[in-house]
This record gives structure tokens, C-alpha cells and sequence, in this order.
């Protein structure tokens, strides 16, 4: 039911959305500003999100899911890993069976930066205009 | 039955309700679970496209990567544009000038214009972009696929709801047979079809307790019934065989149903008297002794009144009428008896008590009560009244002779003679054995009774023929005169019998006065 309901809310987002072409979206590869990631290229941003596991600077990353922006999350799948939110879903749930780990999700924005702020090897997405603004994080690649 | 009262009726029946419920909830439940349904399926069908838009650009733009020659991008898009599902697909190199135009989609049918367009950026070698491709999608076919799953979804929404109802109405048929079989049997029990024994073949559990229980009922009814039956012929019976008109009115004093024994006493046939006024059967004079001002019959217990039969003939009728109620109805019941023949008894009963049995002569005790009579008038009329006292002169030879029966036949004779001998007004009575005694009363003068004693004595003369024989008696009187003799009967009876004794003894067939009167003595 719970599912029905969000399928609803969706088709009513969806019709909003649907009005308006968006102009081309930019997203942005956030870590915090005290992590010692300075760039990651968009191969590794893939790899990582899909549950491989990537060392930079001697820093293995923990991707974090930003799910509080709905069209961050829907450019990221575009943009980076070239599949649907549901592909990208099942993706993780044959990774999990095969012994890997999912990015731990935030819905929250407060949340998602107090963690991306607390560890240094944690990383997210979120769109270029909105990464600018915001302090106490830096852009470590702009896709 | 008109087809408005056809539905009416299989709508307010089991299977009827269960339609209307079922057709309720399908109305509620069978277009959320369709849609919802359908709606996932939607969003499966645009995520699958979206999944196939996004990989397949990342294809394309690898592809385009690996040698990013103008002429190969052109023939590589070309092939896309070919394949149909591209509409339109282009690459802008990094270093072109910026006239983007171009918007992006992120969502399905996003911008409503039926094309999904995806920027995914070329890489070249150290992952470093080298342009962009832009790529066009036809959302049409997902879009028809989804309509037509809609009206898919639709026809199997109605189709299910069609079937459902097809079995509810079947099942609905079915369970309610027991039912309607029920009905039936109760109401042929109604009909007074009781005796047939109520059998109904079901495995619902509810309905056969309850033709169980019917079953028990209906015996129960028919124990029943046959024992009011009995209760009501031993009534009817009863009634039947009762001496006593036994008649039912109602508060109106009419008649509602009555007896063989009413029949008979009043000789109307029970159906030219069920609701007729009680009051036909009565003269009319003795109506209100039982029927009130208000026309109500009034409770009354062995009264005598007077009966009218049929055929006019009036008769004593001995009344009883009480008061029922029988289901709050008020009624009276009538117990009438036929009296006449108790007053005809009584009658014979008084006549014995005062005649003489042989002669039929007034006897003793009515002669007393006569000469009671006379003596109370003569003193009202200052007359004088007379009594003789007449014994038979030689009957006890005849007796001795001939026999009682021959000596009944002169007393029989002389009562005949005697009776002949008298006035109007006149009593003659027989005292038993061969004496008699007349009472004359209203007498101006003794002489008066001289002359009928004369006159006596001449009848008894006249010979009797007994036996082919004549035989001559006589007769031996004693007269008493009031107020001369005594003032009442027995002083009258006294003296007279004196005086007879007088005469008998002088030798008979003579009257004689009492002694006062017995110089007058004269003999025939």
C-alpha cells in the first residue's frame, strides 16, 4: 500500500516535473572539506557507487546516496551510472549477495553533511548549484 | 408481476443482497487493486525505458570514445537514428562553441513532448570529456504500451467484476435453495398440509438445525391438531347428544350457533336461526327479563318464560344465560329446556292429588278446599250453603256379589248421576268407598237442598245394569246447612255425616237435616 502511495506521489511529482524541460544539470562529487580527496574522475565515481571498492590517496571512499533531492539523484543515475533508479536498485541487491556493501542513504540534507563532515573518506552527490552553496564541503569533481 | 416488483423482490432476497454487497465492494475494491496494478506496471514500463535510454547512451558515448572521428560519430549515430528508437542524437565537442539549446530529461515524459533527451558526456583517454552527446528517445511506443495495459486493465477490471458477480449470483442460487425449500414447506404448512413430512437435503449446517427444528415443530402441530380435533368432537358431541338446547349469542343478542337439542325445541333447522335475533325464539312481552336496554343479553340462571316454537305454539321454557370470553370477544351462552312437559306432569300430579282415581270426582281435600270456598262466598253474600253427605244404600251386596270391578262400575255410574243432578256451580266429590259429598253453595232457603237431595235420591233409584242384570241401590243422605250447622267445613262435614248416620239408620234411601232440621225428615 505504502508502495502504491509513493507510485502515486511520484505520478503527481512527474506531472509537475513534466512541464518544463530542465536545462542540462551538473553534478557535483561533495567530500568533506577537512578529507583528504582532492578530485575523482567520474570512472571512479561509477565504480564506487556500484560497490567496488576504490582507494585514493590511501583513503578507501565510502559513498554516501543523497536521496534528499530527487532530481540530484535521478541526474547522478543519468549522468554517472547510466541506469534507472530501479536498475541502480537491484544492482545493489545482486551486490550485497555477492558479499559488497550499499551506500548507506540519507534523506535528510542535515544529516548527509554532518556525516560527509564527520568522515573523511565518505563522499556524495548533489547538483553543482546547490554543492556551491553550501560550506564545510568540497567539490571533488564536477560531472 | 411487473418487472419493478421482480426486481424489488430479487433485491430484498439473499442472493440479491449478496449481488448488491459484492457489486459494492468490487465498485471500491477492483478499481484500487487495477489501478494500483497498472500503475506499477507504469512505472516499471517507464523505468525499464529510462534503464534502456541511460545504457544505451553510455554505450554509445564508449562507442563514440573509442575513436572519436567526426565521420565514425556521424556514421555510429546514423546507425542509431536508423534503428527507430533514436529520434535524434548529436555530439558537441568541448571545444565547440556554447549555443546549448538543448534540454535535458530526467524523468519520463518530462517536457510533454514525447522525446526523453540525455546529455551523457564523451570521455576520452585519461577520462578527461571531449564532448558531449546528446541523444533523443521515443517515449511513444512506452507510452502506447502503457495505454494499452489501461485498457488491458480495464476489460479485466469489468471481466472480473461480470464473473464474480456471475458466481455470487450462482452460489447465491445455490446456497439459497435450502432456504426456498424451507420457505415451501412452511408454507404448505400454512396451507394445512401439515402432515407431510419436511425433508430438506443440504450440508449447511444453519439451515439443517433449522428444518430439523421445523420438522419438530410441524410434528409437534400435528400432535397437536389431532388432539384438538378429539377435544373438539367429544365437544361436539357432547353438544350433540345434550337434552339441553345449548344456543351461543354474541353481544348483540344474535344467535351464532346452537344445538340438535335447540332444534328440536324450538323446530327450526340451525341454519334459518344463526344470526338471528335470540328474541324470535321469546314472546315478546318477556323480552326484556333477558335482554338489557342496550340490546345485551342479561345473565340469568333457571328462569321460567315463555317459549314461541316455529309453528306459533307458545310453551314454558326454562332459561339459563351466562357470560364468556373467549379472546377478549364477549359471548352468552344459553341453556334452554323444554318445560312444558314438567307442567303437564305437575298438572297430572295436583289432579291426582285432588280427584278421585276411580271417578274422577273432586276427593277429599278438594271438597274441603270447595266447601271453604262456598262458606267464604255465602258469608259474603249472606246465602246459606249446604252440604250432603251421600252414602250409598246396598253396594256392599254388590261388591260382595259381583265384585269389585263391577262395584267400581256403579261408583263410576252414580259419580255420572250425581254430576247430572247438580247446578252449575255446584260440587260433587267422592270421599272414598260409597260415600259422596255435594257442596251447594249460594242457597236462598234449606228447602233448596232438600230438593237436590230429592232429586239424588231419585237418581240413585234408577236401576244399574250389571251383567246383563238390573240391580237398584240407593242412597242414604245427611244435610248440614251454613250458617246454621256449623261456620266451617269440618263442623259441616261433622254434622252432615250425623245426619246421614240418622238417615241410614231410619232405613235408608232418605235425606235428613241435621238436627235441627230432622222433623223435616222425609222419605221416598
Amino acid at each position: 500500500m505504502k508502495y502504491i502511495i509513493a507510485i502515486l506521489l511520484a505520478a503527481c511529482t512527474l506531472q509537475v516535473i513534466s512541464t518544463v524541460h530542465a536545462e542540462e544539470q551538473r553534478i557535483a562529487i561533495v567530500t568533506g572539506a577537512r578529507s583528504g580527496i582532492m578530485s575523482i574522475s567520474a570512472k571512479e565515481v561509477r565504480r564506487v557507487y556500484l560497490g567496488a571498492s576504490v582507494v585514493l590517496n590511501g583513503i578507501e571512499i565510502k559513498p554516501l546516496l543523497n536521496q534528499s533531492d530527487k532530481l540530484a539523484g535521478e541526474v547522478f543515475l543519468q549522468k554517472v551510472l547510466f541506469m534507472s533508479a530501479d536498475a541502480y536498485e537491484r544492482q545493489l541487491i545482486s551486490r550485497s549477495f555477492q558479499g559488497g556493501s550499499r551506500p548507506k542513504v540519507f534523506e535528510n540534507i542535515t544529516d548527509l553533511l554532518a556525516a560527509l563532515r564527520n568522515d573523511d573518506a565518505a563522499i556524495t552527490f548533489m547538483l553543482h548549484e546547490t554543492a556551491i552553496n553550501i560550506p564545510g564541503i568540497r567539490i571533488i569533481g564536477d560531472l | 408481476m411487473s418487472a419493478l416488483i421482480k426486481a424489488k423482490h430479487f433485491f430484498s432476497s439473499y442472493t440479491g443482497r449478496m449481488l448488491v454487497g459484492m457489486l459494492a465492494i468490487h465498485t471500491v475494491l477492483v478499481p484500487l487493486v487495477f489501478v494500483g496494478v497498472l500503475l506499477i506496471l507504469q512505472h516499471d514500463y517507464q523505468s525499464q525505458f529510462i534503464n534502456n535510454a541511460r545504457s544505451q547512451s553510455y554505450l554509445l558515448a564508449n562507442l563514440i570514445s573509442e575513436n572519436p572521428k567526426p565521420d565514425r560519430i556521424k556514421s555510429i549515430i546514423n546507425d542509431q537514428l536508423l534503428a527507430g528508437q533514436v529520434m535524434l542524437a548529436g555530439f558537441k565537442s568541448i571545444d565547440a562553441p556554447a549555443t546549448d539549446d538543448f534540454s535535458e530529461d530526467f524523468f519520463f515524459g518530462q517536457g510533454g513532448d514525447k522525446i526523453y533527451h540525455i546529455i551523457v558526456p564523451v570521455l576520452g583517454q585519461n577520462d578527461q570529456p571531449i564532448g558531449k552527446l546528446r541523444v533523443g528517445f521515443d517515449e511513444t511506443p512506452v507510452e502506447e504500451h502503457i495505454k494499452q495495459t489501461y485498457r488491458w486493465g480495464v476489460l479485466v477490471g469489468l471481466g472480473f467484476i461480470v464473473v464474480s458477480l456471475f458466481f455470487v449470483f450462482f452460489f447465491g442460487h445455490l446456497l439459497t435453495r435450502s432456504l426456498r425449500q424451507l420457505r415451501d414447506a412452511a408454507r404448505r404448512i400454512a396451507n394445512g398440509n401439515i402432515n407431510e413430512r419436511l425433508v430438506i437435503s443440504t450440508n449447511i449446517n444453519e439451515v439443517h438445525d433449522m428444518a430439523v427444528a421445523m420438522e419438530h415443530m410441524r410434528s409437534r402441530l400435528v400432535f397437536r391438531e389431532r388432539e384438538v380435533a378429539l377435544h373438539a368432537a367429544r365437544q361436539s358431541a357432547v353438544l350433540d347428544t345434550a337434552d339441553e338446547g345449548i344456543i351461543t349469542l354474541d353481544e348483540q343478542c344474535l344467535i351464532q350457533s346452537l344445538n340438535p337439542a335447540a332444534e328440536n325445541i324450538f323446530g327450526y333447522r340451525q341454519e334459518e336461526l344463526i344470526g338471528t335475533p335470540f328474541s324470535h325464539l321469546l314472546i315478546p312481552s318477556e323480552i326484556e327479563r333477558f335482554i338489557s336496554p342496550r340490546g345485551q343479553p342479561i345473565p340469568l340462571s333457571h328462569q321460567e318464560l315463555t317459549g314461541l316454537r316455529k309453528s306459533g305454539e307458545k310453551f314454558f321454557l326454562l332459561l339459563s344465560i351466562s357470560e364468556g370470553n373467549v379472546s377478549n370477544t364477549r359471548f352468552f351462552t344459553v341453556m334452554a329446556q323444554d318445560n312444558s312437559e314438567r307442567h303437564t306432569f305437575e298438572r297430572e300430579l295436583e289432579y291426582l292429588a285432588t280427584h278421585d282415581n276411580l271417578t274422577g270426582l273432586p276427593n277429599r281435600t278438594l271438597l274441603y278446599d270447595r266447601l271453604q270456598q262456598a262458606i267464604t262466598q255465602c258469608a259474603r253474600a249472606k246465602k246459606l250453603a249446604a252440604l250432603l253427605f251421600i252414602d250409598l244404600d246396598r253396594f256392599k251386596i254388590i261388591n260382595d256379589t259381583l265384585g269389585h270391578a263391577a262395584g267400581d262400575i256403579v261408583l263410576k255410574e252414580v259419580a255420572e248421576r250425581l254430576r247430572g243432578c247438580l247446578r252449575e256451580g255446584d260440587s260433587v266429590a267422592r270421599n272414598g268407598g260409597d260415600e259422596f259429598t255435594v257442596v251447594l253453595p249460594m242457597l236462598n232457603d234449606s228447602s233448596d237442598a232438600a230438593v237436590i237431595a230429592q232429586k239424588v235420591l231419585a237418581t240413585l233409584l234408577q236401576p244399574f245394569i250389571l251383567a246383563n242384570q238390573k240391580f237398584s241401590i240407593g242412597g242414604s243422605i245427611g244435610i248440614s246447612l251454613y250458617p246454621s250447622d256449623g261456620g266451617d267445613a269440618d263442623g259441616l262435614l261433622k254434622n252432615a255425616d250425623a245426619a246421614m248416620y240418622q238417615a241410614k239408620t231410619s232405613g235408608g234411601n232418605s235425606y235428613r237435616f241435621h238436627t235441627a232440621s230432622v222433623q223435616g225428615t222425609t222419605s221416598s
